[in-house]
């Protein structure tokens, strides 16, 4: 009987799975393990020790202070004011993107002549750099020679020019709708894959049976793209939390406050004020709410999974 | 046995004219790439206009006249293809470590 070369084996009369003696094997492991434990276990680690520390880098002080860097945190407007709008931002973005991206995915799964050519030029927006898309629509969207004023006065939808990033109540739409533009590519990348794993067979089945193309989309494909949907949602969803370079780029948090996210306030924290301490308590609190996202989607998505296996 | 009399399986014979169905994804695969091809075409055309072209009152959507300037400032000017190998040895090395 060949002997099962693997790093545990699973004891026949309870089921648990013992982790076996073999130096070989597990010093084969090192360079991974040491790569994983230096670039991602050590930052969060760290991160969260100096958390826990008053340590500014323009000042002697580097004491451990407890938790006052949390409470701290817990009282301070600007911190509320960043993580309401990071929340508005990853709930609107991921909601536009999902729902513009299925509706992409479901165009560019039929056949039709040129489906390459449409299919390779909706990736475009994925493909340039976010700086440059930032830029870009910092250009489109200028309260002065913009194009979208332009073409909003011509239509008669506005009358006076809108000052789009520049003022209060435009500016995170309008983020929002520059990340919507660069991240459904990836949103129907995706769901246009889990499309294409739902055999024909089941559509074909359904059309005979009279289901009309809707019913089809709702009955048939919708409730097996599901896990597809909600693992993009959730890859979109934590990857827009973190949302940065645009938000940098476009408005640097401005005007007054009304686009600060989470990302940007952090980095004025700890490269700005050189406040690692405070700064490396309002990373550990995002790093919690990710958590917190991923479990939410995880828990929905696996009740998802027992439902279509029963 | 007269042959007409004969069942013979249906055939789908193809409909006249064009279906809406068709139609339809036709006109959605139009409106995919004008969303995503249009803010890359009017940043292309940007890139050709002059500078008081674009800051007139009117933004014109084609670079007429066609003004080399502003490449000819990142190329000359600026080294802007040492940034573009610089960028070729980052993608390539990251590729290669990863693959």
């Amino acid at each position: 009987m060949p002997v099962a070369r693997t790093l545990t084996h699973v004891d026949v009369e309870s089921g648990i799975r013992f982790p076996r003696w073999r130096p070989g094997a597990w010093l084969l492991l090192v360079p991974a393990l040491g790569a994983i434990g230096t670039v991602s276990v050590y930052p969060v680690l760290l991160g969260l020790w100096l958390s826990f520390r008053n340590t500014t880098l323009s000042s002697p002080d580097d004491a451990f202070i407890g938790v006052s860097n949390y409470q701290q945190l817990f009282a301070d407007s600007q911190f509320w004011n960043a993580w309401g709008h990071t929340i508005e931002f990853t709930g609107a973005s991921t909601l536009l993107e999902t729902m513009l991206g299925l509706a992409m995915a479901l165009v560019l799964t039929e056949r039709f002549l040129g489906r390459g050519i449409v299919r390779a030029a909706m990736l475009i927006p994925w493909a340039i750099p976010t700086v440059v898309t930032s830029k870009m629509f910092g250009w489109l969207f200028d309260g002065q020679h913009g194009l979208v004023n332009y073409l909003a006065r011509f239509f008669g939808l506005i009358h006076t020019n809108i000052n789009w990033y520049g003022s209060p109540e435009f500016a995170l739409p309008t983020i929002v709708m520059a990340d919507v533009w660069k991240t459904t590519p990836f949103m129907a990348l995706l769901l246009l894959a889990g499309l294409q794993t739902i055999p024909p067979s089941l559509t074909e089945a359904a059309s005979i049976d009279g289901a009309n193309p809707w019913q089809q989309f709702w009955m048939v494909r919708f409730p097996l793209l599901a896990p597809s949907l909600l693992i993009a949602a959730m890859f979109r969803a934590l990857d827009a939390f973190r949302i940065f370079d645009l938000v940098y780029v476009l408005t640097g948090g401005g005007p007054a406050d009304s686009t600060e996210v989470l990302s940007t306030l952090t980095y004025k924290n700890l490269f700005s004020a050189l406040q690692f301490g405070y700064g490396s308590a309002l990373s550990t609190v995002m790093f919690l709410t990710e958590i917190v996202i991923a479990v939410g989607f995880g828990v929905f998505l696996l009740k998802r999974l027992q439902e279509v296996k029963l | 046995m007269s042959a007409s009399s004969v069942i013979r399986p249906t055939r789908r014979v193809a409909r006249p004219g064009i279906p809406i169905s068709r139609v339809l994804v036709y006109l959605c695969s139009l409106l995919i790439v004008i969303w995503s091809v249009g803010p890359f075409l009017w940043q292309l055309s940007t890139s050709l206009q002059l500078d008081r072209d674009l800051i007139g009152d009117q933004p014109k959507l084609l670079p007429i006249p066609v003004c080399f300037d502003h490449f000819i400032n990142i190329f000359v000017a600026k080294s802007f293809q040492r940034y573009i190998f610089n960028s070729l040895i980052v993608a390539g090395v990251s590729t290669l470590l990863c693959w």
